[in-house]
C-alpha cells in the first residue's frame, strides 16, 4: 500500500466512525444499508472480480443467512412451541389462558421461545456457508453460462420456498424477527446496530485484501485470466472455485442475518428477489469490477442516488442502475475507479491498475 | 382412462409447446452467437405488450384508439419484438464476436441482465404494475371429446406453437439460410472461409429469437394477461430447457420443454401444486448433475 491509499482508507474509516454522531436515525439507516451493500458487493466480487465465477445467488445467500436467524429466534421454533402450549391449554380445558395466553402474546412480542439473535446470526452464516460449499460442489464442476443459469433457478427456487412455505416462514406477510438491542424505551439501538455494521464490513475487506493478496488470491486471479492455463499450472480449478464461493456466501449469510437483527424487522422473500441480485451487481460493476475499492465506491454511490430518486418514483432507481451497468459494461468496463485509476498510477498514488481494460 | 389424468397429460403437452416457442429462440441465439440472452423474458413481454397496445383500445393514434383484431395483432407484435431483438444485436451485443475482448461470455450475460432490468423496470414506470387483459383469440371452452375440455385460448397457443416450430424447423434444415446459420453455429471461423456473412446470421438468429420470443408473448398474453415481470417465471424455465435438451441443440429444445410442460402438469397433480414453479429447478440439478451437456448437447470442446 502507498502512503496515499493509507490515508484514503484512515480518512475513510475516520468518516465512517464519525457518521453515528452527525446523522438522525433514518440517514443511520442509510448509512447502515450502504454497508450491507458494501459487504455484499465486496464478497461477490470475490467471486466474478477475482475468481471469475458469475453467480446469480448472492442475494438468496443473503435472504438465507437472515432466514435461518429468523427462524431459529422467532418464527420456527416459537410458533411450534407456542401451538403445542395451545393444545396443552385445551387438553387441560383452560381455554387457552394458562399457557396459550401468555404465548399468543408472546409470540408477536417476546421472542422467548427462539434462540439467542447473536447464535442466530453465526448459524445464518454457516448455514449460507453450508449450502453455499453444496450448490458450488454441484455446478462449480460446469464451465461458462451454466452456473449463472443454475445460480439464478437456485435463487428463484429458494424465494418461491420461502413464499410457498407460510406456515413456517409467513411467506409475503413477513416474518417478525427481534432486535439485537433495544433502547430502554423499546426502539433499536441504531447506533450500536451501525457500529456492528461497520466492524462487519472491516473484518469483510481485510480478509478479502489478505485473500486476493496471498498466493490463494494468485490462484483465483489465474483462474479468472485463464482457466486452461491455470489448470495446467497445477491449479485445482473445481477446488478454489468453490471455496471462494464458500466465503462469498459466508459473508453474504452473516451480512444477510446481521442487517436483519439490526435494521431489519419484517423479513420478506422479496429480498431474495432477482432485482436485490441486479442491485448487487449493479455496484459491483459500476464501481469498479475486480478491484477492492470498486464495491465500495459503488455501493456508496447507489445508495445515495437511490436516495435522492425516491420522490421520483418508486422503481426509477433501478431503471438508472440498469442503464448505469449497460453503459459501463458497453464503454469502460472497469467501472469509476477502473476511470481514475491509471491517472492514479500515473501519479504513483496507488500500486496496482485494475485488471480490466477494454483493448 | 382417467379423464383428469388426460386432461393434464393434455395441458402439459400444450404448456411443453408453448416453452418450446421461448426456448427455441433462446438456444438459436446461443448456438449461433455463444450469448446467453438474459432478456429473452422481456422480449416475451414487450411481444404481450405490443398485443395489448394494437388490439385493446387502449392507444389511440390522432385520436383513433387502436382496435385491430387479435389475429392481426399477432404477427405485428412478432414483427415489433423481432426489430428490437435486431437493435439489441446491433447496439450492444455486436462486440462480443468483432472486438477481442476477455471473457465475453460473462460481458454478455451481465449485459443482457442490465437490459432485462431496464426493460422491466421501464415498463413499470411509463406503464405501470397493473395487470391488462388483451382480448382472446378464441373465446371460451371447446368440448374434445367425454369430459375433455380445454380454453380456446389455450388450444390457440398451442396450435400457433406448434405451426412456428414446424416452420422454424423447416428453414433452418430445409432452406439455405437455415444451412449457413447451422454452419456458423459449429464453426464460425470456417463458415466465414466458406463466405458466408457471419455477422449477417447473428442478425438472422436475433431477428427469429425476437418473432418467436415475440409470438408467446402475444398468444400467451391473453391466457396469463401482460405486466412488467410476466417474463421472469417462463425465462428460467427457457433456461432450464436449453440446459436440459443441451445448449444449442434445436430439436433438443423442442423435446425437452414438451418433457418439462409433462413434469410440471404431472407434478402437481401427483406431488404439490404450489411447487409447480420449482419442479424445473429440479430437473435442472438433476440434469447437471448425470448428463451435464444435456440430452442432446455435445460435449463441449474448447479450442
Amino acid at each position: 500500500m502507498t502512503r496515499f491509499e493509507k490515508c484514503v482508507l484512515l480518512l475513510t474509516l475516520a468518516v465512517a466512525l464519525i457518521v453515528p454522531y452527525i446523522f438522525e436515525s433514518y440517514a443511520l439507516r442509510v448509512a447502515a444499508s450502504v454497508l450491507y451493500f458494501i459487504v455484499l458487493a465486496s464478497s461477490w466480487n470475490l467471486l466474478l472480480g477475482y475468481a471469475g465465477v458469475l453467480s446469480f445467488a448472492h442475494a438468496a445467500f443473503a435472504g438465507i443467512g437472515a432466514y435461518t436467524t429468523g427462524l431459529l429466534s422467532a418464527g420456527f421454533l416459537g410458533h411450534h412451541v407456542c401451538a403445542s402450549l395451545v393444545q396443552l391449554d385445551l387438553l387441560l380445558n383452560a381455554g387457552g389462558f394458562v399457557f396459550g395466553g401468555v404465548c399468543a402474546e408472546g409470540y408477536s412480542r417476546d421472542f422467548s421461545a427462539g434462540v439467542h439473535p447473536v447464535i442466530g446470526v453465526f448459524a445464518g452464516g454457516l448455514v449460507a456457508a453450508g449450502i453455499g460449499w453444496g450448490l458450488g460442489r454441484m455446478c462449480l464442476k460446469t464451465r461458462g453460462p451454466y452456473l449463472a443459469l443454475m445460480t439464478l433457478g437456485f435463487s428463484e427456487t429458494v424465494r418461491l420456498t420461502l413464499q410457498i412455505e407460510h406456515d413456517y416462514t409467513r411467506g409475503s406477510l413477513g416474518l417478525r424477527i427481534p432486535y439485537l438491542w433495544v433502547t430502554d424505551d423499546g426502539l433499536p439501538n441504531h447506533v450500536l446496530g451501525y457500529i456492528m455494521m461497520l466492524a462487519l464490513t472491516v473484518i469483510t475487506i481485510v480478509v478479502l485484501y489478505r485473500l486476493v493478496n496471498s498466493e490463494k488470491g494468485l490462484y483465483l486471479k489465474a483462474m479468472r485470466e485463464d482457466e486452461d492455463v491455470a489448470q495446467v499450472m497445477g491449479v485445482d480449478l473445481v477446488k478454489w472455485k468453490v471455496r471462494a464461493f464458500v466465503i462469498s456466501s459466508a459473508f453474504a449469510g452473516f451480512a444477510g442475518a446481521l442487517y436483519a437483527h439490526l435494521f431489519v424487522q419484517v423479513l420478506d422473500p422479496k429480498m431474495l428477489m432477482i432485482l436485490e441480485m441486479g442491485l448487487i451487481l449493479a455496484m459491483t460493476i459500476v464501481g469498479g469490477l475486480g478491484t477492492l475499492t470498486g464495491p465500495v465506491i459503488g455501493a456508496l454511490l447507489l445508495v445515495i442516488l437511490w436516495e435522492f430518486m425516491r420522490d421520483i418514483s418508486p422503481y426509477a432507481h433501478m431503471l438508472l442502475f440498469a442503464t448505469l451497468v449497460i453503459v459501463v459494461m458497453k464503454f469502460f468496463r472497469g467501472g469509476l475507479f477502473g476511470l481514475v485509476s491509471p491517472w492514479l498510477k500515473q501519479k504513483n498514488l496507488i500500486g496496482k491498475a485494475p485488471p480490466f481494460t477494454v483493448e | 382412462m382417467d379423464y383428469y389424468l388426460l386432461s393434464q397429460l393434455v395441458n402439459g403437452v400444450i404448456f411443453g409447446l408453448i416453452y418450446a416457442l421461448i426456448a427455441l429462440g433462446l438456444t438459436i441465439v446461443f448456438s449461433i452467437m455463444r450469448v446467453v440472452n438474459f432478456s429473452h423474458g422481456e422480449f416475451y413481454m414487450i411481444g404481450g405488450y405490443t398485443l395489448y397496445a394494437l388490439t385493446a383500445g387502449a392507444v389511440t393514434i390522432f385520436s383513433i384508439p387502436l382496435s385491430l383484431p387479435t389475429i392481426v395483432g399477432l404477427p405485428l407484435a412478432m414483427i415489433a419484438v423481432a426489430i428490437f431483438g435486431i437493435a439489441v444485436e446491433r447496439g450492444l451485443l455486436r462486440p462480443v464476436y468483432t472486438v477481442r475482448m476477455d471473457r465475453p461470455e460473462e460481458y454478455a450475460i451481465i449485459l443482457t441482465f442490465g437490459l432485462s432490468l431496464f426493460l422491466q423496470y421501464g415498463a413499470l414506470t411509463t406503464v405501470g404494475p397493473y395487470e391488462m387483459t388483451p382480448g382472446s383469440f378464441w373465446d371460451g371452452s371447446k368440448h374434445i371429446f367425454g369430459d375433455l375440455y380445454l380454453a380456446g385460448d389455450r388450444l390457440f397457443a398451442a396450435g400457433t406453437s406448434a405451426l412456428l416450430i414446424a416452420i422454424t424447423l423447416y428453414f433452418i434444415y430445409g432452406t439455405w439460410t437455415g444451412r449457413a446459420l447451422m454452419a456458423t453455429a459449429q464453426n464460425r471461423v470456417g463458415s466465414t472461409i466458406v463466405g458466408i456473412n457471419t455477422v449477417r446470421m447473428n442478425i438472422i438468429a436475433m431477428a427469429l429469437a425476437g418473432l418467436l420470443a415475440g409470438a408467446a408473448g402475444a398468444a400467451m398474453a391473453p391466457i396469463f394477461l401482460v405486466y412488467p415481470d410476466v417474463g421472469q417465471i417462463p425465462v428460467i424455465k427457457a433456461f432450464v430447457i436449453i440446459v436440459l435438451g443441451g445448449m444449442g441443440s434445436i430439436p433438443g429444445a423442442v423435446i425437452a420443454a414438451i418433457i418439462l410442460g409433462l413434469v410440471e402438469s404431472l407434478g402437481s397433480v401427483y406431488l404439490s401444486v404450489a411447487y409447480r414453479d420449482v419442479f424445473a429447478f429440479l430437473v435442472l440439478i438433476g440434469v447437471l448433475l448425470f448428463r451435464p451437456h444435456g440430452l442432446f448437447g455435445q460435449k463441449e470442446r474448447r479450442a
